[in-house]
């Protein structure tokens, strides 16, 4: 997790699933450690691998090294991010959540997505294939 | 930073696969939320499209000097 959306959580910034929330992908990469094992690449395994919470929390949550993160929002049918507080709504914008959280986020809606929109985040920029994690 | 012409190839490939992804996205996006929504998918296709670019620019690892004859 970096730093500052570590930060973030420690001022009090709740990591617990939006309302709207449907899904979420955490694309992580250079980690030290993750379940499972990391390849020699420092990848998960290809594939999809679930987790919680608080096995999120445990792994990703402090003592590891500073990494890159995307993380893709899947958000219900109903959603409006005009009904979201200031606080969450910076999630939504790619820019202010990368200088507030550190982290890259995309989001769509569920219903909308393209068919090979999972498999594309498996996809390295080499072209070599990376695991994902689905929280939920 | 991309390294070889099978990796441009890899590269080129992620990019069209992103473009796909905002032309599907778009069919069902609320106006209103398009630009918070589209933002990040557009600037990772401009960071791959530059990477592209950087790879193009630099010569070519096997090409040989023009002779001054």
């Amino acid at each position: 997790m970096p730093a500052r959306l570590r930060r973030a959580v420690a001022q009090g910034v709740s990591l617990e699933p939006h309302p709207h929330l449907s899904s979420l992908w955490f694309v992580l990469r250079y980690l030290s450690e993750v379940l499972p094992a990391l390849n020699s690449n420092g990848d998960l395994p290809p594939g999809i691998h679930r987790a919680n919470w608080n096995e999120v929390e445990q792994r990703f949550g402090s003592g590891s090294k500073a990494r890159t993160v995307d993380v893709v929002l899947i958000m219900t049918r109903d959603f409006r991010i005009e009904d979201c507080s200031s606080e969450s709504r910076a999630l939504f914008s790619h820019l202010q959540a990368e200088a507030r959280y550190g982290a890259s986020v995309f989001w769509a809606r569920e219903g909308t997505l393209p068919r090979d929109f999972m498999q594309a985040w498996q996809v390295k920029r080499d072209g070599s294939l990376r695991g994902i994690l689905e929280v939920g | 930073m991309i390294r070889d012409d099978k990796e441009l190839a890899a590269m080129r490939e992620r990019v069209a696969t992103f473009e796909r992804m905002l032309e599907e996205l778009r069919k069902t996006a609320r106006p209103e939320e398009w630009q918070d929504l589209s933002s990040g998918y557009r600037l990772e296709i401009e960071r791959m499209q530059r990477e592209i670019l950087d790879y193009l620019v630099r010569p070519a690892s096997g090409a040989k000097r023009a002779s001054a004859g």
